[in-house]
């Protein structure tokens, strides 16, 4: 069995299936990529669109998301995030 | 007058440069962390980052003070009265004792992993109440410094326990120096002999917080 993801882990699984759908993704299918719950997804979406990591569009047919550039940077850094969150004791 | 602790003549150099070697690596530390929080936003990261700060600090105003104060022995055209010496020690003291203090509280309650503003500022007051209204500061800062940091070597043992990570390991090993550093510093009013050892423990401690730093960021050259 798979070890419990953290936080970061869970951060960076939404933020990865976002970016490898153009920004173009519905909520349906992160839920159904990131493998969260209906309220973790909104709890975390919100957190990551108040962090700025995460836009929310609003078209007709529906709310999609995309990944702003602080997303990006935190997709292209998470070795080191991962990595010293982990060696001092911080997740 | 409180004696805090006898320095031998041809130790008070080297404490200063071990100060300033303990900023440099506290500044470094809390540098990354800082870093690492403009990436990831996580509170933790910026808690630890502003520990680590005060810390460095509350070095730097000890190395700067000692080094005048040491000047001020050396030199001879140099007009400093001696209480304006135990004025400019007392003050490097008093500020290294208050910012060390409040570094470990806010690593402490960093540890807690709890979100209260409430809570933390208790911890702080309670900790400076007692070391301002206390007839003994020093000996209530070491005994407070060692509750704290018998708390957050608690803390990185857990780590440890919880998936055998080596850097858990290595973190706790140094809070537990630094915990030593502290009960020979406190000893060092009856013997130079402590706080020479104090001096050596802290820096092993700090030694060791640094080696876990670079082999964060040598992993991270290795997976580029």
């Amino acid at each position: 069995m798979d070890k419990k993801r953290n936080k970061l882990e869970i951060i960076h699984d939404i933020l990865r299936v976002i970016r490898d759908r153009n920004g173009k993704i519905k909520p349906t299918h992160i839920l159904y990529k990131s493998n969260l719950s209906h309220q973790m997804m909104t709890e975390y979406l919100d957190e990551l669109m108040a962090k700025g990591f995460v836009l929310e569009l609003k078209s007709k047919t529906g709310k999609t998301y995309a990944v702003t550039d602080k997303g990006q940077e935190y997709l292209s850094k998470f070795s080191l995030i991962k990595d010293f969150t982990t060696s001092f004791g911080l997740e | 007058m409180e004696v805090l602790y006898v320095v031998p003549q041809w130790f008070f150099t080297v404490s200063i440069l071990l100060n300033v070697v303990f900023a440099l690596t506290t500044l470094f530390v809390s540098f990354y962390a800082f870093k690492v929080y403009r990436l990831s936003a996580q509170r933790g990261t910026r808690l630890f980052g502003v520990s680590f700060l005060i810390v460095a600090v509350a070095y730097i105003i000890r190395a700067i003070v000692n080094g005048f104060i040491a000047g001020a022995f050396d030199d001879n055209t140099f007009s400093l009265t001696m209480n304006s010496v135990y004025t400019l020690s007392n003050l490097a003291i008093y500020s290294y004792m208050v910012l060390f203090t409040a570094s470990l509280v806010t690593l402490a309650y960093t540890t807690f992993k709890v979100k209260s503003c409430r809570v933390y500022t208790l911890l702080l007051l309670i900790v400076l109440t007692a070391l301002y209204y206390s007839c003994a500061p020093s000996l209530t800062f070491y005994i407070v410094s060692t509750i704290l940091l018998l708390y957050i070597s608690s803390h990185y043992l857990n780590e440890y326990l919880k998936d055998k990570n080596k850097s858990m390991l290595l973190m706790m090993g140094s809070f537990l120096l630094l915990l030593v550093s502290t009960i020979f510093f406190m000893y060092a009013t009856s013997s130079y002999d402590y706080f020479i050892l104090g001096n050596i423990t802290e820096f092993l401690a700090y030694l060791g917080i640094l080696t876990n730093l670079i082999s964060v960021l040598k992993h991270g050259q290795k997976k580029k």
